[in-house]
């Protein structure tokens, strides 16, 4: 498969507030630019592909937005991983590309919590509310604290990892927060859910963004100006809940990209720049990790070598990622991918030539990657 | 019609106990309630009581209040224990030393009574 599908166009609203706005206006807000940008007619489109608002659950979403697109896909609907859908969709897409199950597929992600309703990321766990156990950061805090325990003071890890990001998220003009964090003000920053602090959890955003899928042939057929080959992918589910996962430093994110590196035929070491869903600082030091960018417990040696900005061993987030462009969960990494590969980031990396991509869902519940390269 | 698993669960806890279930056909010991086995999918499994002995898997300090109900609490604790018997369950640590690593301490079973209902706390064995 190594290759054989490309993303053809990428697409997005802007990010923050979008008061008033459905989740179906801003879905087809950014496949119209999606669409666009790779220079192709609405009428070439055959397969639709959505994830889930987290704003509002609803069965049959994906026909409620192909109705209100006037589209009626041969191949489409929701996929359902949490934020490890989006990545999910792609290779789906490219597989059903593949099956001749559809030629062009739009992959898309819409969400307004910001100005909707938040409720996915607040709600109390089940039977467990009576302890007070609630919200999505929690989950992550049990995990960071049991992390700290194994791996010790890992703060110095943590703050680097906002850090880079904030400082490529005010570099971009599309970003949400482009406010750079410095040192004394992560050290400062509150305490959320402790061991978090309020700058390692992402912001909270509306906002939607699309891309286009197809083979690399029919992308030569129809003149498409700046393909990008996807190399690999992968994913992983290690689906049990936080608190009764065997190690809860454990999840399978290495399991996911061991699957895109060996169908794209390369390893951590020819990576140029990532993209790494950063929900929580957490998430990307366990990440990295999982991927075989440093061994476990070992992160910050690659931190000292110059960390995580563009100019460092591993330069990552380049558009400002969850924590600074947009909270939105994850496709928006995988936009930033492809400006990274067709060289036109407000961060880029000299000479890239392969860009890694993660997306996760739930409390680590799902992951995704994806392997693009240059055409 | 046979109870529900949560709703024995709970009766047990509202008479001050705390059970589990084991699987009759592989041994596997598990919390929170289900209907059936996850390790090998069998229907059959009966109750144990727990020896209320449990060892701290992680813990997490509140210092915002998502659920309203615990506002006036905050800062608050919630952890992850692991029964001696093996399931694990969410509870909250009675009197966390601050600025100290939990982690691996043993714990014991401290039924309080809290938003009307018996909850199954735990506070650290100090030996």
């Amino acid at each position: 498969m190594r290759g054989k599908a490309v993303i053809a166009g990428i697409g997005h609203t802007a990010f923050g507030k979008q008061p008033g706005r459905s989740t179906v206006s801003l879905n087809i807000e950014a496949c119209r630019n999606a669409v666009a940008d790779a220079g192709i007619e609405k009428n070439a489109v055959d397969g639709l592909l959505v994830k889930v608002p987290t704003s509002k659950v609803e069965m049959m979403y994906g026909q409620k937005l192909a109705e209100a697109m006037g589209m009626s896909p041969r191949f489409g609907g929701v996929f359902d991983q949490g934020g490890a859908s989006n990545i999910s969709m792609i290779a789906i897409a490219a597989m059903a590309i593949e099956a001749g199950q559809c030629e062009v597929a739009l992959v898309t992600l819409a969400d307004n919590p910001r100005t909707g309703s938040r409720h996915a990321y607040e709600k109390v766990w089940g039977d467990d509310a009576d302890f007070g156990w609630s919200s999505v950061v929690a989950g992550y805090a049990m995990i960071a604290r049991r992390y700290m325990h194994d791996h010790g003071d890992v703060s110095d890890i943590h703050a680097a990892i906002a850090m880079a990001c904030r400082k490529h998220g005010a570099d971009n003009p599309h970003a949400q927060l482009r406010l750079p964090l410095t040192r004394e003000m992560y050290d400062a920053s509150p305490w959320v859910v402790g061991p978090l602090r309020r700058d390692d959890c992402c912001l909270v955003s509306d906002g939607a963004a699309a891309v286009v899928v197809m083979s690399a042939d029919r992308a030569k057929d129809l003149g498409v100006k700046a393909p990008v080959p996807i190399l690999g992918f992968g994913q992983g589910n290690s689906s049990i809940d936080v608190p009764l996962r065997e190690d809860l430093t454990e999840t399978q994110a290495g399991v996911s990209a061991r699957t895109a590196f060996a169908m794209a035929g390369l390893a951590p070491k020819d990576i140029d720049v990532a993209q790494i869903y950063d929900c929580f600082t957490i998430t990307v030091a366990m990440t990295l990790e999982a991927y075989g960018f440093a061994p476990k417990g070992k992160l910050a040696a690659l931190v000292k070598e110059g960390g995580f900005e563009v100019g460092g061993a591993l330069p990552l987030n380049t558009s400002g990622g969850l924590l600074s462009e947009t909270g939105m969960p994850g496709l928006q990494l995988v936009l930033e991918g492809v400006r990274q590969m067709r060289g036109f980031s407000s961060n880029q990396v000299l000479d890239a030539e392969t860009c890694i991509v993660s997306n996760q869902g739930g409390i680590m519940h799902t992951h995704s990657t994806l392997i693009l390269g240059r055409q | 019609m046979t109870a529900a698993p949560y709703d024995t669960y709970r009766a047990g806890l509202d008479a001050g106990r705390l059970t589990f279930q084991r699987c009759r056909a592989c041994g596997e010991a598990w919390l929170p309630p289900r209907e059936d086995c996850p390790h090998c999918w069998s229907a059959d499994w009966g109750w144990e009581e727990a020896s209320g002995k449990a060892t701290v898997v992680s813990w997490v300090v509140y210092h915002a209040a998502f659920d309203k109900r615990f506002a006036d609490r905050l800062p608050y604790n919630v952890a992850i224990v692991e029964l001696d018997e093996g399931p694990r369950m969410i509870t909250n640590i009675i009197e966390i030393p601050p600025d100290e690593d939990v982690i691996g301490r043993k714990a014991i079973l401290a039924f309080e009574r809290d938003h009307d209902r018996l909850l199954p706390r735990y506070r650290l064995d100090p030996s």
